[in-house]
């Protein structure tokens, strides 16, 4: 099997496992199959209809293979809340995530490299200090908590947008424009992606620092210097590129974190994402939405892996040529 | 070029008293975290005796600012902010130990038994911890969390559940690499039993990083538990920093204005997650050090001018000057 | 031969290094002197430790932050150590350039070496992208590598190859002064050879002054026309290579000869007892008198200053006189 093939197979398996644990959780759950569901406002209808649907009425093994059967359909279940399937629930809120995380993991992903870049280049000035402790210190912060300085400080400073996605005076009086809903729509994921950034940084900043360390003591730098070229000549065309590589898999493996961060984040912008939905459900005791949010991330999570994997093949030539193993 | 010796560092059969000392005091910012995070359980411990006020008592006036009486105010339901401050070091650092406690218990069994007994044993457990290593911590957490319900001690459990993995990757490998020196090598070929070897020298080899990843634990679990108390699944009946903060956004403390509700609480766990951080990561160093040159640098290569040198005739300075 | 009536192309004067480290200094460079005509070949010969490597690094100002040079390094009369870092840039590589110890690892592992080669010929001489590939494919010639290889990655060469793109890219500028710090080592016998005729032909082709580090006299013997023997980061002894080999004056230069394994020889190989000594203590004396066959009182007390004949100098209070065989 190719290295690739093995890693996606990998992948898959992982997705099986996340499945099953889901499943396992959900029928864990103490007290007798109908109450286990604590669905509030359920009527006796909907809990009849759930109990045949989940063949909770059925032995574990069967109840396993439906699980699976119906994951295959891409069938999550439904909302113990709103009676609707759950996979229509989080497509809504899923798409409303994904611009706020992507700012939030390229703002990330500048800041980090920035400083990363600043403390190794003046390694051991003042300024390398100052870098790392900022991003240890933003590390180490909640990015809920963050989130709260950046409403308490920032917020009303800069004008924008601290809750929702979409302004509420928006469409009130006229029927708004593409370019309107564009820019309120953007206008309000800066904050939340400006705290998910902030909140995540710290470990690229720290991987980033490393990597050049490592690449600045090779012999090529030398050989650069030797050459006449300037400092920010060396750091530019040979160590930067050669840094970037760890990167990748970085930003790949921090999927997890990153998403964590999100799931916060929307909580106190009172963004209507992925995260809040799953907060959500938290709060109603929605477990199907709750579980296949938790699967849904999960998936993503581990296909970011698979792709960062994927791209390292191909990006250092070393490995790209199968010379060198690359540790 | 990186230097990085590996664990091979210590001698090959340290004292345990030795090394002990060292990777406690060897390192300054191993001291420092230490003591930060020492000071933080003194706090945590004589909770009840420091506190100004008993936790559940409530004043009328909510979102009362700093005053003598309270020195860090009131939050949004009359509670004294410094109590709760206080009596929520108990419960973080208290979550934030034991789930590290459970994590290198579990990750330090599997990496453990991977590494000593190696080949399937070691290939099926390595599998099982990669799975753990990918799917995403916090979210598992949340569902975990919001299954088995709301008490402290579940709490404790899933987060060290979870965050297990990474410890028995890096138990394994050092366990791995113990085996495979010489010296361990000769003595099992002398005959001496599994046990001994175990006891004598790979326990010895092993439980500084053990330690040493056990205190960075702490700092991921105390984390941890605040993103879990903040989005509800918190112990109810318990005050911690993270359903403080949680607090501070629900009681509407940013909108109120109230700097004094919304700061102590992350300030605290930044404060102790920044120490234990710093700490294990420095006891990692002591164990693990890294070296690294680097070709660039602010300052260059100094000159000193060339006294008195010129003043002589050619012929007798320089050794290969032609007379 | 070199002529004394040009001026000197480059002159080492008095070079000296220091580095500070944790335990105090280590004077690993001490009074290095030498001159450079146009077309000289210089071999620096001597134990691993001894300073070599460390005088062709200064010479560049390449060495790392917590070196102390003193002396100066002169290119055409002018001190290029005496501006720092910013006056150096733009003698590197154009007018002395450099190829490295285990030049394996000289190349940037992600970029090609067309690209590398190019690099200095693009910035320094300002040449358009069509002009740079052209020299680089000209100096690939030069060196006996096919010029489709430029688009090629490092890894994908072998090791002599990549030593010889390496001595391509040193000449990549056209440099005056050429170091090469053991360019052979880490090499087979066959392509060892091939390179260090490759480096004679360069050196008289275009004219340039060659430096060769090495601790393997016979393959210096071989490139170049004068050998400056190191010790302890002193030149203890300088001579034109043919006398060096055959009447040797310094007792080191003396056991370091016997030191070569030669074939169909009767006698066992003989190395120097003893190690080179630790350079974060001044040295008293001399600092080879340990290891001395020869010693006397006086080596242990004084530091022998440098005694001149007709060809060279050494530095031996108990220096074999000259003329006489070994």
């Amino acid at each position: 099997m190719t290295p690739a093939l093995s890693r996606i197979w990998f992948a898959l398996v992982t997705v099986f496992v996340a499945a099953t644990i889901n499943f396992f959780l959900f029928r864990v759950m103490p007290g007798n199959a109908v109450s286990a569901l604590r669905c509030r406002a359920c009527t006796p209808q909907l809990r009849e209809a759930l109990l045949k649907r989940y063949g909770l009425d059925e032995s574990l093994p069967e109840q396993f293979v439906r699980y699976l059967g119906q994951l295959a359909r891409g069938d999550l279940g439904i909302s113990l809340s709103s009676g609707r399937p759950v996979w229509q629930e989080i497509t809504g809120p899923l798409l409303n995530t994904l611009p706020m995380l992507i700012a939030g993991t390229l703002i990330a992903l500048v800041l980090g490299v920035i400083s990363g870049v600043v403390s190794s280049w003046r390694r051991g000035t003042a300024l390398d200090s100052a870098s790392q402790w900022t991003s240890l210190a933003f590390y180490a912060m909640p990015t809920q908590w963050i989130g709260l300085l950046v409403l308490f400080y920032v917020a009303a400073a800069v004008g924008l947008p601290a809750a929702g996605i979409q302004s509420a005076s928006l469409g009130v009086l006229s029927e708004p424009s593409m370019w309107d809903l564009l820019s309120d729509r953007t206008a309000h994921l800066i904050l939340p992606a400006l705290t998910l950034g902030l909140g995540s940084y710290g470990q690229y900043a720290i991987i980033m620092r490393s990597a050049m360390l490592d690449t600045l003591g090779e012999d090529y730098i030398l050989t650069a210097r030797a050459k006449g070229l300037r400092d920010r000549d060396i750091l530019r065309y040979h160590a930067f590129g050669n840094a970037m590589l760890p990167m990748v898999t970085m930003v790949a493996l921090s999927a997890g974190t990153i998403v964590a961060g999100a799931i916060v984040v929307e909580d106190v912008f009172s963004y209507p994402g992925i995260g809040f939905a799953a907060v959500d459900a938290i709060g109603k005791r929605d477990y199907p939405v709750l579980q296949g949010i938790f699967l849904l991330l999960t998936v993503a999570v581990i296909v970011a892996n698979l792709i960062a994997d994927l791209i390292y093949v191909r990006i250092d030539p070393r490995i790209r040529d199968g010379r060198v193993a690359v540790g | 070029m990186v230097a990085s010796p590996s664990g091979e560092r210590a001698a090959d059969n340290p004292t345990r008293r030795g090394t002990a000392l060292r990777l406690i005091a060897g390192n300054r910012q191993t001291v420092v975290g230490l003591c930060a995070l020492g000071a933080f359980a003194v706090v945590a411990l004589l909770a009840p005796v420091i506190a100004p006020t008993p936790v559940n008592t409530q004043f009328s006036n909510s979102f009362a600012a700093p005053a003598a009486a309270h020195p860090l105010g009131l939050d949004g339901g009359g509670f004294d902010v410094l109590s709760r401050l206080i009596h929520g070091a108990q419960t973080s650092l208290l979550v934030g130990l034991i789930a590290a406690l459970v994590g290198m218990l579990i990750g330090g069994t599997v990496g453990f038994v991977a590494g000593y007994f190696g080949g399937r044993t070691d290939g099926v457990l390595m599998r099982i911890t990669d799975y753990f290593l990918v799917i995403p911590d916090i979210p598992l957490m949340i569902v975990a969390a919001a299954v088995f319900g709301q008490s402290l001690t579940n709490i404790m459990i899933v987060i060290g559940l979870v965050y297990w993995a990474s410890t028995a990757r890096l138990i394994r490998a050092q366990v791995m690499s113990v085996r495979q020196r010489t010296f361990v090598k000769r003595v099992e070929a002398m005959g001496a039993s599994p046990f001994f070897v175990l006891t004598r020298h790979v326990v010895p080899q092993v439980t500084p990083l053990l330690l040493a990843n056990t205190v960075l634990m702490v700092a991921n679990a105390i984390f941890a538990e605040t993103y879990i108390s903040f989005l509800g699944l918190g112990d109810p009946s318990v005050v911690s920093w993270g359903r403080m903060i949680q607090d501070a956004l629900d009681q509407g403390a940013v909108v109120a204005g109230a700097w004094w509700v919304v700061l102590p609480p992350g300030l605290a766990v930044t404060l102790v997650v920044l120490a234990a951080t710093v700490a294990g990561q420095g006891m990692e160093d002591t164990l693990n050090p890294r070296l690294k040159v680097g070709h660039l640098a602010v300052r260059r290569f100094r000159v000193r001018p060339l006294h008195g040198a010129l003043e002589r005739p050619r012929a007798i300075h320089g050794a290969l000057e032609r007379p | 031969m070199t002529t004394t009536s040009t001026a000197p192309l480059l002159e080492v004067r008095e070079l000296g290094v220091d580095f500070d480290i944790e335990r105090g200094h280590l004077h690993a460079v001490r009074g290095v002197s030498f001159t450079l005509h146009a077309r000289d070949r210089l071999g620096i010969v001597g134990e691993s430790g001894c300073g070599k490597s460390t005088v062709v690094l200064a010479m560049m100002g390449l060495l790392p932050p917590n070196a102390e040079v003193s002396g100066q390094v002169l290119l055409n009369g002018v001190d290029i150590l005496a501006g720092g870092d910013s006056s150096m840039r733009p003698h590197r590589w154009c007018d002395i350039s450099m190829v490295f110890q285990g030049a394996m690892n000289a190349f940037n592992p992600v970029r090609t070496v067309g690209d590398q080669i190019a690099e200095p010929i693009r910035m320094h001489r300002k040449a358009s992208r069509r002009d740079a590939d052209d020299r680089v494919a000209e100096l690939l010639d030069m060196v006996g590598i096919p010029a489709a290889r430029a688009a090629r990655y490092p890894h994908e060469f072998s090791g002599g190859m990549r030593q010889r793109a390496a001595l391509a890219m040193a000449l990549a500028c056209g440099p005056k002064v050429l170091l090469a710090d053991e360019p052979t080592t880490a090499l087979d016998v066959i392509v060892q050879a091939e390179i260090l005729q490759l480096l004679r032909r360069l050196s008289d082709d275009l004219g340039v002054a060659l430096v060769f580090i090495s601790h393997d006299l016979p393959a210096v013997a071989q490139v170049t026309e004068r050998v400056a023997v190191m010790y302890a980061g002193r030149v203890i002894e300088e001579a034109p290579v043919a006398r060096l080999l055959t009447t040797p004056r310094h007792p080191y230069t003396a056991a370091l000869l016997a030191a070569i394994p030669r074939p169909r020889a009767a006698a066992t190989v003989r190395s120097i007892p003893g190690e080179p000594p630790r350079l974060d203590t001044p040295v008293i004396g001399c600092a080879f008198a340990p290891r001395c066959p020869s010693v006397a009182d006086i080596c242990r007390i004084t530091e022998p200053t440098n005694t001149f004949d007709s060809d060279g100098a050494v530095a031996c209070h108990r220096a074999m006189p000259a003329g006489l065989p070994q």
